[in-house]
C-alpha cells in the first residue's frame, strides 16, 4: 500500500486502453478477415485483472462488457456475461497467472476465450439468432496468439506511466 | 491461509453477483422488452463512439479522393457526363413508360403505384458479431426513419430497418440468420422465400419442392408478399439447385445481388403496404361503359316494377320472391360497380319476374 502513494493509479491507463479497445472492436474490417477478429478487450480486462486485482475486477470487466452490448447492438449482458466468465476463471483458477510461462498465459488465454465465445454463441442461440459458424475458433486463436503482444504492451505502458506495481509484490 | 479463502470466497461472490445481473439484464432485454427505452438513449450517446471507430475509413476515403491524379479525374469526369447523357435519354423513354403504365394499370382496375420517398444513408458501422448481420446507417428517428423500412441500393435489395435511435439505426441485412425475404423467380414467377444463413455472400432458398423448375443463374426478386419490402427489386441470383433423394426439400442456394462487404451507401424506403398508401393512391376508373349503365337501369326499373306488383299483391304469399328482393334493394343503392354483380343480379331479377308473371297468370 506504501506503493500507491509515489505511484498513480491503474485506472489511469485503464479507461484510455479500455476505450481504445472498445474503437478497435468495433471498426469496420473486410468481410474476410471479421471472423479472425481478436478480442482485444478480453485481453485489455484480463491483463488489468492479473496486474491489479484490487482494482479492476470482475465488476470492471462486466461493464466494459455492458459497453460493448450496447455498441454492437447485442442482447444486453451477453458479451458482459463472457466478460466476467473469463475474467472470473483466471482469477479464481489460475490465482498466479502473472507468474505463468508465457506459453502457459498463451494456453490458458485460448482455453478461456474460447469457453467464453461458446457461452455467447449460448446466449445468442437462447437469444433466437441461431447460426453455427466453424470460425468460433478461430477468433480464441488469434486472441490467445495476440496475448504477448498486448501484454507485453501493457506491461511498458503501466512502467513509462509509473502505475501501481503489481499486487503479487505483496506476498 | 485464512486470507486467500476470504479472498477466493469475495471473486465467487461478485462473479455469482454478475450472473443474476446478467440473467435478470438478458430477460428482461429479450422478453420484457422494458429496457427498450434505456437503450435508445445510450446508444444514441454512444453513437460518436461508433463515428470515432469508422474515422480510419472516412479518414482513408478522404485521402484517396483528394490524391487523385487529373489525369484521373478529367477521364472521371468524361465517363460521368456520358453516363448521364445515356442516363437522361433513357429517363425519356421511363416516363413514357411510367404514363403508358399507369393508364395500363387503370384499365386493369388495380390501384396506381407511386414513386415513394427515399433518403441517402451512409453506413457507419458494422455490428461485428459473429452471428449478427447488421450494420448502423447515419440516419434516424430524427429523419422520420422507422423499424420495418426497406433498405436498398442501386443493385438490389440489402434488407429492413429493425432498430431505430436518434441519429442512427440498424439495418437487418438479407444475410442474417432471422432475415427472409418472400421473392419471386423473374423466369417463372415461382414463389419463394429467400433466408439468410450468416454467411455473408449466401442465401437458403428454403422449401422449394425438388420438382420445382429453378436453374442456376435464375434472377430472384421480391414478391411484395408478407407488406414490408416493395415489389420488384432484385435480390438474389441463384447459385446451385442441390436435389438429393432424402431430402424433401431441393437445396437452393443463391448470392445476393448486393456486395454486403463493400456497403457504403444505401438508400431508405418509405414504403407502406398498408391501406393508408391505397386510399391515397388513385382510384381505378369506375365503369361507365354504355352497356353497364344500361344494365343498372334495366335493374332498377325491374325492382320498381316487381316493388309495384308487391304492393298490389298480397305480401304473405309472395314470401320466397320477396327476400331476393330486399337484397337487391340493398344491392343497388350500394354500388353496382362490379360487373359479376350485375350480372347475378339482373339474372336474380330476371328470375324473380318470371316468377311473379307466371303467379300472376295462374291467378287470372
Amino acid at each position: 500500500m506504501a506503493a500507491a502513494n509515489d505511484s498513480r493509479s491503474t485506472y489511469f491507463l485503464f479507461f484510455p486502453l479500455l476505450f481504445m479497445a472498445l474503437v478497435i472492436d468495433i471498426i469496420r474490417l473486410p468481410e474476410i478477415i471479421n471472423p479472425y477478429r481478436p478480442d482485444i478487450l478480453s485481453l485489455c480486462v484480463i491483463f488489468f485483472a492479473t496486474f491489479d486485482p484490487a482494482r479492476v475486477n470482475i465488476g470492471w470487466a462486466w461493464i466494459a462488457g455492458l459497453l460493448l452490448d450496447l455498441l454492437t447492438g447485442a442482447p444486453l449482458s451477453q458479451h458482459a456475461l463472457c466478460l466476467a466468465l473469463q475474467v472470473f476463471l483466471i482469477l479464481s483458477q489460475f490465482q498466479r497467472f502473472a507468474l505463468f510461462a508465457l506459453w502457459q498465459q498463451i494456453l490458458i488465454i485460448l482455453v478461456v476465450n474460447l469457453l467464453g465465445h461458446v457461452l455467447g454463441y449460448w446466449i445468442s442461440h437462447l437469444a433466437g439468432q441461431v447460426n453455427y459458424e466453424e470460425s468460433i475458433a478461430a477468433s480464441s486463436v488469434v486472441t490467445a496468439a495476440l496475448w504477448p503482444v498486448i501484454s507485453l504492451l501493457c506491461l511498458f505502458l503501466c512502467r513509462a506511466l509509473n502505475l501501481a506495481p503489481p499486487a503479487h509484490k505483496e506476498n | 491461509m485464512a486470507k486467500q479463502e476470504y479472498r477466493s470466497l469475495f471473486i465467487n461472490l461478485r462473479f455469482v453477483l454478475c450472473f443474476i445481473l446478467s440473467v435478470a439484464l438478458l430477460f428482461a432485454d429479450l422478453r420484457l422488452k422494458v429496457l427498450s427505452d434505456f437503450r435508445y438513449y445510450i446508444e444514441s450517446a454512444l453513437y460518436p463512439v461508433m463515428l470515432f471507430a469508422d474515422s480510419p475509413r472516412s479518414i482513408s476515403n478522404a485521402v484517396s479522393t483528394q490524391l487523385k491524379s487529373r489525369a484521373e479525374l478529367i477521364a472521371e469526369n468524361e465517363r460521368l457526363a456520358n453516363a448521364i447523357f445515356e442516363q437522361r435519354a433513357d429517363l425519356l423513354r421511363l416516363h413514357a413508360l411510367v404514363q403508358e403504365n399507369a393508364e395500363m394499370r387503370k384499365l386493369l382496375n388495380s390501384p396506381l403505384h407511386r414513386t415513394s420517398r427515399r433518403m441517402l444513408a451512409e453506413v457507419v458501422a458494422i455490428d461485428n458479431d459473429p452471428y449478427l448481420q447488421r450494420v448502423v446507417v447515419n440516419r434516424g428517428s430524427s429523419s422520420a426513419v422507422h423499424t420495418s423500412m426497406p433498405v436498398i441500393t442501386s443493385e438490389g435489395l440489402v434488407g429492413q430497418v429493425i432498430e431505430v435511435n436518434y441519429s442512427f439505426s440498424r439495418v437487418l441485412l438479407l444475410t442474417d440468420p432471422s432475415s427472409s425475404v418472400p421473392v419471386v423467380n423473374v423466369r417463372n414467377q415461382l414463389r419463394a422465400l429467400a433466408e439468410g444463413n450468416g454467411s455473408h455472400d449466401e442465401l437458403d432458398i428454403a422449401n422449394i419442392a425438388r420438382s420445382a423448375d429453378v436453374q442456376e443463374g435464375d434472377l430472384l426478386v421480391t414478391s411484395g408478399l408478407g407488406g414490408v419490402y416493395p415489389l420488384g427489386y432484385p435480390v438474389a441470383v441463384v447459385t446451385s439447385v442441390g436435389i438429393s433423394e432424402n431430402q424433401s426439400f431441393a437445396e437452393v442456394k443463391a448470392k445476393p445481388l448486393v456486395d454486403f462487404g463493400r456497403l457504403h451507401y444505401v438508400l431508405l424506403y418509405w414504403y407502406d403496404a398498408s391501406s393508408k398508401e391505397a386510399e391515397d393512391a388513385v382510384q381505378p376508373k369506375e365503369p361507365t361503359d354504355g352497356k353497364v349503365l344500361l344494365r343498372q337501369e334495366r335493374i332498377k326499373r325491374l325492382i320498381q316494377s316487381m316493388s309495384n306488383n308487391d304492393k298490389q299483391n298480397a305480401p304473405a304469399k309472395e314470401a320466397p320472391a320477396v327476400k331476393p328482393q330486399a337484397k337487391l334493394n340493398a344491392k343497388t343503392s350500394a354500388l353496382l360497380s362490379m360487373h359479376s354483380d350485375a350480372a347475378t343480379l339482373a339474372g336474380a331479377a330476371v328470375n324473380a319476374q318470371q316468377v311473379l308473371g307466371a303467379q300472376h297468370g295462374r291467378r287470372q
